[in-house]
């Protein structure tokens, strides 16, 4: 059999290894930002595109689509052509595929700091990204598939099984998700409302962390840890069925993100039984990447690319083991809403990922350049450092989690709240929010450490662009039958790329449809309440603003149904509340109190000043000022589109009400400035502080009969 | 309330045990497949990654055992 000869693409290797460690300084920067910003609200400079708000969004953007995306695209394109033996498909689908992706960031970039957001999380981006987005993915999955018809070898190492469930699952995550209506350039509305928002929402973004943050970088672990330790992965049996029980079970996870939340009962309980049974798939694969390394444990010592993986598995191993406790309903009672959840994510991101991405980067750089790594000894400390890092981030959080999630629910003696008011609590857990700013800023101080290891690096090289290779033609074979004699029946399989492909598929959508259609067909079956109305063209515009500063990245619209939350906030939420609201804005984190039912509380000259500087009216307030919403002006030229668009997806506005909107906004607008004109407070009709007390006066309110919005 | 929403499904009570059905049956499929691959055709494939010998992967650090 006469070897073909041909070479392996290296450079575009090289170009995301460029992007995953500057996108990666870049998200982590954001972050650290944003970790000052919420204990110093200073940091926030009073300046819109500075702000917390919309800070978060870009951080989350940062580090998981440009800083984990372009290392799993750095970690599939080295080792797809190997594992495949064969150049990637297309070099020019290659390039269009790392250059599209570097724009899709850097418009996110651009827009997440404008206020430009759909509010949803990890899927903020804006229509006209989200196409961009669906047709790099297209050129991605063509690019990849391609190689894998044409590979020198027949199996596909089960790496390539994570890659193929990665890519299809992702395509359908988001697609599904970004179902919107267009409004303007820039501005969308989910067609799902509220409860069915929410459930499409986190069906997406708990599959986010499984399909982009967990299953391609399993795929790197199986190839990445044998190559390192030069060991076999320790269990290819084992390494199957974690594959297949994995895909499965995720993507059923989704609802423990609503636990107590106004979704149904049934949808809850799936979620919350799937996310427990997730620990059997997740520890098989940490154990089996774990014990890959047996008998070469001395080569850890010596390796600080097997250091990084180590710490990287059992972080995973932790994350994954936790995931499922904060999906039992009694912790989740405690846990949701609080910086628990802040920990946990950033176990796996920083722990998981983030050391995981190093220990290849130090792997790869050197054979990308022929040479050798520049510095160990550097190596060495920013492993260190990196650590330290995640304990100092994670351990403060864990406290600040438990602190809120129980402050908040203390009753004194004679069953009344023991701490009524929202900051006292806040007041406990500022030092822990500045310890975490430490801990994040020294793992950022790693990531420069490694950026300068690794320059010094290439430069002691000389960069190979294309590694020459070969490897025998695969010779095409009869086509086998499927059965189970001879143990075929997986061969019949997975010589298929596409055969698996939409295997996998069906696998991921089980879930999915069984999960989601049920809770569409409630729609004709939610209770409706007869009080419930659609927003005003005022209040509109008075939500668009509150979502534009990412208001819900600080504030739940969620009461749960324990006394603890009633007694401080008000009624319970109601599922038939949130028929309307496009999208749903119900938040996963309360770092400032829960608005749900805000309407009607306060005057509305305090939300003007309270806008304007938070401490005039909550002393010790760790929320930013808002001081351009006092001057800016409401755009009103967007209201008919708005109308109708919303009407389009179910929101019944009579016909031909775009004519009257602006009228009525008007109207609703001089009525608000009328009454704080008597709180000796000027301002017009078309400010945007006037929009967004309309929609706080609003929140909530429906159910309250006969209920009046506070003078 | 949300058990209104619930009993308006119809049968709603055989999602999970059909999905309870289905994960299992998924799983012992994919169980009884894994262990009738032969032992040394699973030996070849785990040490795939490793199968560099007809291409030139230049050695950063020794890491090969």
């Amino acid at each position: 059999m006469q070897p073909e000869t041909f070479s392996y693409d290296n450079k575009i290797v090289r170009y995301f290894t460029y992007a995953t460690i500057v996108w990666g300084a870049v998200g982590m920067l954001v972050g650290v930002i944003a970790a000052f910003q919420i204990f110093l609200p200073a940091a926030n400079h009073g300046l819109p595109w500075l702000t917390f708000g919309r800070l978060r969004p870009l951080h989350t953007n940062a580090v998981i689509f440009a800083f984990v995306g372009n290392g799993i695209f750095m970690g599939v394109y080295y080792s797809l052509q190997r594992l495949c033996k064969a150049r990637m498909f297309s070099d020019t689908l290659s390039y269009l595929h790392f250059w599209g992706w570097q724009l899709i960031i850097l418009l996110a970039a651009i827009t997440l700091p404008l206020g430009l957001t759909t509010s949803k999380e990890y899927a903020e981006l804006e229509w006209p990204i989200d196409i961009l987005i669906a047709v790099v993915w297209v050129i991605f999955a063509i690019n990849m598939f391609g190689t894998i018809i044409r590979r020198r070898e027949r199996h596909m190492y089960v790496a390539i099984w994570f890659y193929i469930a990665t890519v299809v699952t992702v395509a359908l995550l988001h697609i599904v998700n970004s179902i919107e209506i267009p409004v303007s350039l820039f501005k969308s509305y989910p067609v799902y409302a509220g409860v069915q928002d929410a459930l499409v929402q986190w069906w997406y973004g708990h599959n986010a962390v499984a399909f982009f943050l967990t299953t391609p970088y399993l795929g790197l672990m199986y190839y990445f840890i044998p190559k390192m330790s030069g060991r076999p992965v320790f269990s290819y049996r084992l390494s199957i069925i974690h594959f297949w029980a994995l895909i499965f079970i995720y993507i059923w996870a989704g609802p423990h993100h609503l636990l107590y939340t106004a979704l149904p009962d049934w949808a809850q309980s799936l979620g919350t039984v799937f996310s427990i049974m997730l620990i059997a798939p997740s520890w098989g694969g940490m154990i089996n990447g774990l014990l890959t390394l047996r008998g070469a444990w001395d080569k850890v010592r010596e390796d600080p690319t097997l250091k990084f993986m180590v710490v990287a598995v059992t972080a995973y191993g932790m994350a994954t083991f936790e995931g499922p406790m904060l999906s039992i309903k009694s912790v989740n009672a405690i846990s949701h809403y609080t910086s628990w959840t802040i920990a946990h994510v950033h176990v796996g991101a920083l722990g998981w990922n983030g050391l995981l991405t190093f220990g290849v980067l130090y792997w790869l750089i050197p054979r990308l350049f022929s040479t050798q790594l520049h510095s160990r000894k550097l190596a060495n400390a920013h492993f260190w450092i990196s650590t330290l890092g995640i304990v100092f981030y994670a351990v403060p959080m864990y406290f600040a989690g438990w602190t809120e999630g129980l402050l908040w629910k203390q009753f004194n003696d004679v069953g009344m709240l023991q701490y009524p008011n929202f900051l006292e609590i806040v007041a406990q857990i500022t030092p822990m929010y500045a310890i975490r700013a430490f801990g994040g800023t020294l793992y950022l101080i790693g990531v420069f450490i490694m950026g300068y290891n690794l320059i010094k690096t290439a430069r002691s090289g000389k960069a190979v662009d294309n590694e020459p290779a070969q490897a025998p033609a695969l010779v095409p074979h009869v086509e086998e039958k499927f059965n189970l004699k001879d143990g075929y029946g997986h061969r019949w399989l997975e010589s298929k790329p596409v055969r698996f492909m939409l295997l996998s598929l069906v696998a991921v959508a089980i879930g999915g449809l069984v999960e989601i259609i049920p809770t569409f067909l409630v729609k004709s079956n939610i209770p409706t309440i007869a009080a419930v109305n659609p927003y005003t063209p005022l209040e509109i515009e008075g939500r668009d603003i509150y979502i534009r500063e990412g208001c819900n990245n600080c504030h739940s619209q969620m009461v749960r149904p324990f006394r603890s939350e009633t007694e401080r906030y008000g009624e319970y939420s109601k599922v038939g509340e949130f028929v309307y609201d496009h999208p749903f804005l119900w938040g996963s984190k309360r770092t400032g109190p829960d608005l749900h039912r805000v309407g009607g509380k306060y005057p509305d000259a305090w939300h003007y000043q309270h806008m304007e500087d938070p401490t005039s009216m909550s002393p010790g307030s760790i929320m930013p000022p808002y001081p351009w919403l006092l001057t800016a002006k409401v755009n009103t030229a967007h209201i008919k589109s708005k109308i109708s668009a919303l009407r389009s997806i179910g929101v019944p506005y009579a016909a031909g009400y775009e004519e009257q909107a602006l009228t009525d906004m008007q109207q609703q607008g001089n009525a608000i400035a009328k009454r704080l004109e008597e709180s000796k407070i000027v301002v017009n009709w078309d400010d945007e502080i006037v929009a967004l007390i309309a929609y706080l006066q609003r929140l909530g309110t429906d159910i309250k009969v006969g209920a009046q919005a506070a003078p | 309330m949300i058990s209104e929403v619930l009993s308006s499904i119809h049968n709603v009570e055989v999602y999970p045990i059909v999905t309870m059905l289905l994960f299992i049956a998924a799983f012992v499929g994919v169980v009884i497949w894994t262990f009738r691959l032969r032992k040394h055709e699973v030996a070849r494939l785990s040490r795939l990654p490793l199968d560099d010998s007809l291409t030139s992967d230049t050695q950063g650090e020794q890491t090969h055992g």
